[in-house]
């Protein structure tokens, strides 16, 4: 399994992802913080069954709201949106992968809704709660075995 | 003023570019009453950041203004700040920095040439459709594109904001044996790029040409990345340190953008078509043959086919990372002690899409007391809107969806960078208003 937390700690919630990450590796949970170019997760988890990504979202609803989509149900409006700002964004990393049939066997999005993106801005109270709230959730899914052999 | 139609094209965000832009193009009949195109965050901010800070920072904390070349942020720094200093780097280390470079280049040509250009010419929304009829040549980038963050992460510490490049030289560098693992990759890559001018030399191209000011480095034995002469076409001959003699930045109502312009002429075009045509007989004989295959020769002056001069940039870039690693021997000292001194220093170096400049100004503790950062999207943003104003009337008799895609596709051209230091997952779910889209 490989537990991914994507995003940009110079960018306020957009740092939210990662510190799910980190968090996480306090704990003894093996997670990949990645900063940068989306597309590079079509090679983090070529080979890998199981995948779980943490990344801030804006879908319009609160910020620190927690969205949680299996790859497969993932919004249809998230692809084909027209931002873009690593040439493509993770939905569409995802949706290529789908397309170059390079998706894990199961990938599991957890989507911090964030509001302040500004360079150098705090992340924002309600997306801190949000981040311990995914920290617990993925803590405890995770089989015992995955956190032991971290352990090591 | 009836017998006239009116029409506006209008995009409020610009995909495929890497930031998220505004087009707003007015027409009356086949005239052009107006073009405003905003498109880049400049970084100011980060010139605040930086003063009051000691100077080993700048390169760490430039890296981060863009997330597609940190490499050329971290380079145009270090080589600024050891000017002031008066610091000469063992030649090692400057090999090092071309490899690192030409990581950065196959990296950021293979995104735009096939995820975010080559959509445009093939009649794709982006990427992930065309990658449902051509899946071999979107595999072909993504292997492509991992060599190019392989070696940025070898010589960089890690992929994304690489933090080994250092004032003086690296605080770490590979051994002989890491630069021989990337080969077999990088000769691979070799063949895979010549593939990738051919396959872009049969795309179809407007017939579109214009007469440019290209402004790029000029090196007397190499084509450039980190040092040289900037010269011009039309007769600029200048050290970095004569930049701010030469060109001035305007302050546009609407963009957040300042626009570069040289004195006393106006808009000017930096990037891969401005190298190509002032450095081709600085291309390594592979690079310059498939050029002359493809039929590209110099001066190139449709911007359309700066897709094909990208994909021989990336030819030379592998072409060069397998001189380099055949030739590196392991500096002496990775990296020089640098003394705190106050001083002034200027550098330009070749960001993948064009000319970034950086000027510090240090104290004697070695702390900066002004920083000044130009990037290669601010320079050319006046040049995009010069194109759009000539070629948005070709497009009057096309539907305006039609007409609105070529004008994204114009701007593609440049391969423009805004800020592209977020990233986040942006979902526009159905009951959002799409702004008139």
């Amino acid at each position: 399994m490989l537990i991914i937390g994507c995003g940009n700690r110079e960018r306020g919630d957009d740092g939210a992802g990662i510190l799910v990450a980190e968090q996480l590796q306090g704990l003894g949970i093996e997670a990949r913080i990645h900063a940068g170019d989306p597309l590079a997760l079509i090679e983090f988890w070529s080979g890998i069954e199981k995948v779980i990504l943490i990344d801030t979202v804006t879908t319009g609803a609160p910020a620190g709201t927690v969205h949680r989509w299996e790859a497969d149900q993932l919004p249809p409006a998230a692809v084909g949106s027209s931002a873009s700002t690593h040439g493509l964004d993770v939905a569409q990393a995802i949706e290529l992968a789908r397309g170059l049939h390079r998706l894990p066997g199961q990938l599991r999005i957890y989507g911090i809704e964030g509001k302040r993106f500004r360079l150098g801005e705090d992340i924002s109270p309600s997306v801190r709660r949000a981040v311990e709230q995914v920290v617990d959730q993925i803590a405890a899914e995770t089989p015992v075995p995955d956190r032991q052999r971290a352990l090591i | 003023m009836s017998a006239q139609k009116s029409r506006t094209i209008r995009v409020d965000t610009l995909a495929r570019v890497e930031g998220e832009g505004a087009l707003y193009i007015k027409m009356a009949g086949e005239r052009v009453t107006d073009v405003k195109l905003k498109i880049f965050e400049p970084p100011r901010l980060f010139e605040a950041f930086l003063r009051g800070r000691h100077f080993s920072e700048a390169p760490d904390i430039t890296a981060r203004i863009c997330g597609i070349c940190p490499v050329a942020y971290q380079m145009s720094a270090v080589h600024a700040i050891e000017r002031a200093l008066g610091v000469r780097i063992d030649p090692a280390v400057r090999l090092l920095r071309r490899l690192f470079y030409c990581g950065e280049w196959i990296e950021s040509h293979v995104l735009h040439v096939y995820m975010l250009h080559a959509p445009d010419f093939l009649g794709f929304q982006d990427v992930i459709a065309m990658a449902k009829d051509h899946r071999s040549v979107v595999e072909r980038a993504l292997r492509l594109k991992k060599i190019g963050n392989r070696i940025v992460s070898l010589l960089g510490g890690r992929e994304i904001h690489p933090i080994s490049a250092a004032v003086g030289g690296f605080y770490k560098v590979p051994t002989k044996y890491q630069l021989r693992e990337l080969v077999e990759d990088l000769q691979w890559a070799l063949e895979a790029s010549v593939a990738t001018a051919r396959w872009t030399a049969t795309l179809e191209f407007p017939d579109f040409e214009q007469d440019y000011e290209f402004v790029a480095l000029r090196h007397p034995d190499e084509y450039p990345f980190n040092e040289g002469r900037l010269v011009s076409n039309r007769g600029l001959d200048i050290d970095a340190a004569e930049y701010e003699d030469h060109f001035v930045e305007q302050q546009v109502k609407h963009s957040n953008a300042l626009h570069s312009v040289v004195r006393g002429r106006g808009s000017y075009l930096v990037g891969p078509m401005a190298r190509f045509n002032l450095n081709f007989d600085k291309l390594p004989e592979a690079a310059q043959r498939v050029a002359r295959e493809v039929n590209l020769t110099i001066p190139v002056r449709n911007p359309f086919r700066s897709i094909i001069v990208r994909a021989i940039e990336l030819v030379f870039a592998c072409a060069e990372a397998l001189r380099i690693i055949q030739e590196y021997e392991p500096p002496a000292v990775p990296r020089v002690e640098v003394p705190n001194r106050a001083g002034v220093g200027q550098a330009i170096t070749e960001a993948p899409r064009g000319i970034l400049y950086h000027r510090y100004a240090l104290d004697e503790k070695g702390l900066i007391v002004t920083a000044k950062i130009v990037p290669p999207t601010s320079q050319n943003q006046k040049r995009i809107e010069d194109d759009l104003r000539e070629y948005a009337p070709r497009l009057v008799a096309w539907p305006l969806d039609e007409a609105t895609w070529k004008c994204e596709q114009a701007i593609r051209n440049y391969d423009p960078c805004i800020s592209c230091a977020t990233h986040f997952l942006r979902l526009r779910v159905e009951r959002a208003q799409p702004d008139g889209a």
